[in-house]
């Protein structure tokens, strides 16, 4: 056990899966000579060799196309998208072919690709270097979405995403590469599509995903200085949604809130919201309320701040809740 | 013509119907009974308006409020229009199809002029009219949460009368729960009514839905107490046997509870400590002394009023009881006889019962309770064994008002009152 990075959490968790497995290979652009745009990948070209960790041209449908036929033939490819924003170039590859080839298949073909990219702001990059697009994949039957919150999770989740027979969208969080938490050295899993109370509380629930767990985890503390005891739930995954947990905690609170870096509209928090309405309805005393980003695209510079949600909003929204607003 | 509930003088100006005495369809005639109406503490006749057909709004068992319309009597034209052939000529397909989609029956549309066609106006009107006085309009403009509506009808608590403390006012599931711990007791949890033993389900009566409520209530907002002992009924034995013999004059038998009105209300007009009522941080003395007599029905405990009882003899007080209680047994008491009360007295003593501790009717401070009377071995002034006559008595007050002190000083002036029966002439 010891203080690692959500940076070096990951790499530890491709190192560790490469050196388990011999079918696992990373590519992207950039991960090889360089060590990643940023330095995710650092060290393991020299530890794996070019056959295994390889630099590609700048076509993200290539990239995507190559990591799903290895994976049908049996390989288990980690691709890289350098920012998820550049995704959309590789739209045609995930949505229809990735996600759909064991369903087409009846089941003799498995994909179990992982795509890598960074997501979300926090470096003030702009429009296309900034989104968080989780609900885009959602939507589509046949793919995971994975949204590690802290190095722990970062690494229990991207192994698990490694080993899962099936494609894997493993966002990693731009804003939190740099912070540090207790991390086990040895191996360990944290299954896909199980939540995390991370913490209990009795006032209201509230759902946070990404880097709006930490977020969430110091307004719960602000908000226990006003007596308002707050059950912060980690989703983990945007998809399977674990809604056992969800439930579970909107009953004991009969309060939600949902927190995410993406905008409102179609998102995890709409999702969410819609979950409770279906199927807990009668236990809630309060409307929903939803913590996003601004319905707008990300701008660059320091007007970024002004857009992405932050632990002031969770704390408004939770004062709504219970008080109005 | 309309058919609309009178103004009978209820509190909440709730009343249900309990019965068509005829169906819809029938012929009624003027000033026929028509309907029993119930209300929280009476039930009335309805006489219809006018002749002619009986069309039924509001039917038996539901609610309604009062003036509110709760049946037609149709007259000559309208009848006919209440015929399916007329119905045809009356309204045009599209309209038909409306009413139909809407529940409307076309022949309830009253037809104030029979050769206007209806219109989709005077559909959605009906439509609007007929809404059943149960799905009131209260339970849906109260704002609540989800989870204090669905707490509201696991409790069957009536969200109109509860103050939301939500931000907006909306009425919150903490709300409820204040409401439900402070008034009537909830009903019996599903798993004692699966038991497979179980013997049926009523529901209860509006009147006893009152009672159930006004009891527990009783109990919620005041501190009772209740004092026990004997009465030596000797001396009021001997007004007993001569009003009896005077049985002609009276006109009605000689009765234990009619005496006791009488020596209650002395009682209080000698020392009124109980004749008022604590109402937040004030007392309210009452100036008349109205005593309550609770009366047994089939229906459940009524409670009418003789007014002034200090005031009215003894003879006066046996033929005024004698009446309300024959009217409490009709169900033909109207809540004025039942109102304005300010000390009760309930004589258990007619069922053979000795001590209770009765409770206080709301918004009172005393009541007594009289048990059976008992011959005794008495011991008189000369220590020698002899017949005695003697009755139990149980009086409850407020103790938040009325200290154990000042209660014993009313039993005193109250054994004074029946130690000397002259006091009551």
């Amino acid at each position: 056990m010891s203080q690692l990075s959500y940076r070096r959490a990951l790499t530890q968790a491709i190192d560790e899966e490469m050196a388990r497995d011999a079918g696992v290979f990373l590519i992207g652009e950039d991960v090889a000579d360089s060590g990643g745009a940023f330095g995710l990948t650092r060290g393991l070209l020299a530890k794996y060799g070019e056959m295994r960790v390889r630099d590609t041209p700048i076509s993200e449908e290539a990239i995507v196309g190559l990591g799903i036929g290895a994976a049908a033939l049996g390989l288990r490819p980690i691709v890289e998208i350098m920012f998820m924003d550049f995704i959309f170039l590789a739209m045609d590859q995930i949505a229809n072919h990735a996600a759909k080839m064991r369903y087409m298949y009846g089941g003799q073909v498995h994909i179990p690709l992982v795509v890598r990219t960074l997501s979300g702001g926090g470096f003030r990059a702009g429009m296309h270097h900034s989104q968080s697009l989780e609900s885009v994949f959602g939507h589509i039957p046949g793919l995971k979405v994975v949204m590690p919150s802290d190095a722990y999770e970062a690494k229990g989740l991207l192994k698990s995403s490694i080993r899962d027979p099936d494609p894997v969208i493993f966002m990693e969080q731009k804003s939190l590469l740099g912070a540090k938490v207790e991390v086990p050295d040895n191996d360990y899993l944290i299954p896909l599509g199980v939540a995390k109370v991370r913490r209990t509380g009795s006032d209201v629930t509230i759902v946070a995903i990404g880097i709006m767990v930490s977020h969430t985890l110091q307004a719960a503390e602000e908000l226990a200085q006003e007596g308002i005891e707050a059950e912060v739930v980690d989703a983990r995954t945007a998809m399977p949604i674990d809604s056992d947990t969800i439930l579970n905690s909107v009953k004991k609170t009969n309060r939600l809130v949902v927190a995410h870096e993406a905008p409102a509209p179609f998102g995890f928090g709409a999702e969410i919201a819609a979950l409770a309405a279906e199927k807990a309805l009668y236990y809630l005393d309060a409307p929903v309320i939803r913590v996003t980003s601004k319905f707008t695209p990300i701008p660059v510079g320091r007007s970024e701040d002004y857009i992405l949600p932050g632990k002031k909003d969770i704390v408004e929204a939770v004062h709504r809740a219970i008080k109005g607003g | 013509m309309e058919i609309r509930i009178p103004k009978i003088g209820v509190e909440n100006g709730d009343v249900v119907i309990q019965q068509w005495l005829k169906s819809p369809g029938e012929p009624v005639h003027k000033d026929e009974i028509i309907a029993i109406l119930e209300t929280d503490k009476v039930v009335t006749e309805l006489s219809s308006p006018g002749d002619g057909v009986l069309h039924v709004v509001v039917t038996e068992g539901q609610r309604a409020k009062m003036t509110e319309v709760i049946g037609h009597v149709l007259e000559g034209s309208e009848v006919k229009g209440a015929s399916m052939r007329e119905e045809n000529h009356r309204a045009n397909p599209s309209v038909r199809r409306l009413a139909e989609s809407m529940g409307v029956d076309l022949s309830n549309i009253p037809a104030e002029k029979s050769y206007r066609r209806i219109t989709r106006h005077d559909v959605l009107q009906a439509a609007d009219d007929a809404k059943s006085p149960v799905e009131d309009l209260s339970d849906h403009l109260v704002p609540a949460t989800p989870l204090a509506r669905a707490l509201s009808r696991q409790w069957a608590i009536d969200l109109g009368g509860i103050e939301g403390s939500g931000p907006h006012q909306e009425v919150l599931a903490t709300d409820v729960r204040r409401v439900r711990l402070t008034t009537a007791p909830a009903p019996p949890s599903t798993d004692l009514d699966s038991r497979p033993s179980s013997g049926g389900r009523t529901p209860l009566t509006p009147m006893r839905q009152t009672i159930a409520r006004n009891m527990m209530q009783s109990l919620a907002e005041s501190a009772q107490m209740t004092l026990m002992g004997w009465l030596d009924i000797e001396p009021l034995f001997k007004v007993f046997q001569a009003l009896q013999e005077d049985r002609e004059y009276l006109g009605v038998r000689p009765s234990w509870s009619a005496i006791f009105v009488k020596v209650l209300a002395v009682a209080v007009a000698a020392n009124p400590v109980l004749n008022g009522r604590l109402a937040g941080q004030e007392w309210v003395q009452w100036g008349a002394i109205n005593i309550g007599v609770a009366v047994d029905t089939e229906r459940g405990l009524l409670v009418p009023v003789i007014r002034e009882a200090d005031h009215k003899t003894l003879v006066a007080i046996h033929r005024e009881l004698a009446e309300l209680a024959a009217k409490a047994r009709e169900a033909r008491l109207s809540s004025d006889e039942m109102s304005e009360g300010t000390v009760t007295l309930s004589n258990f003593g007619s069922f053979g019962g000795e001590w209770g501790t009765p409770i206080l009717n709301r918004g009172q401070t005393g009541l007594l309770g009289i048990g059976a009377l008992e011959k005794y071995a008495a011991v008189d002034r000369d220590d020698r064994v002899v017949v005695g006559y003697r009755m139990p008595y149980s009086l409850t007050v407020d103790h938040r008002v009325v200290d154990g002190a000042v209660a014993g000083r009313f039993i005193k002036t109250l054994k004074g009152v029946v130690n000397r029966p002259t006091r009551l002439l």
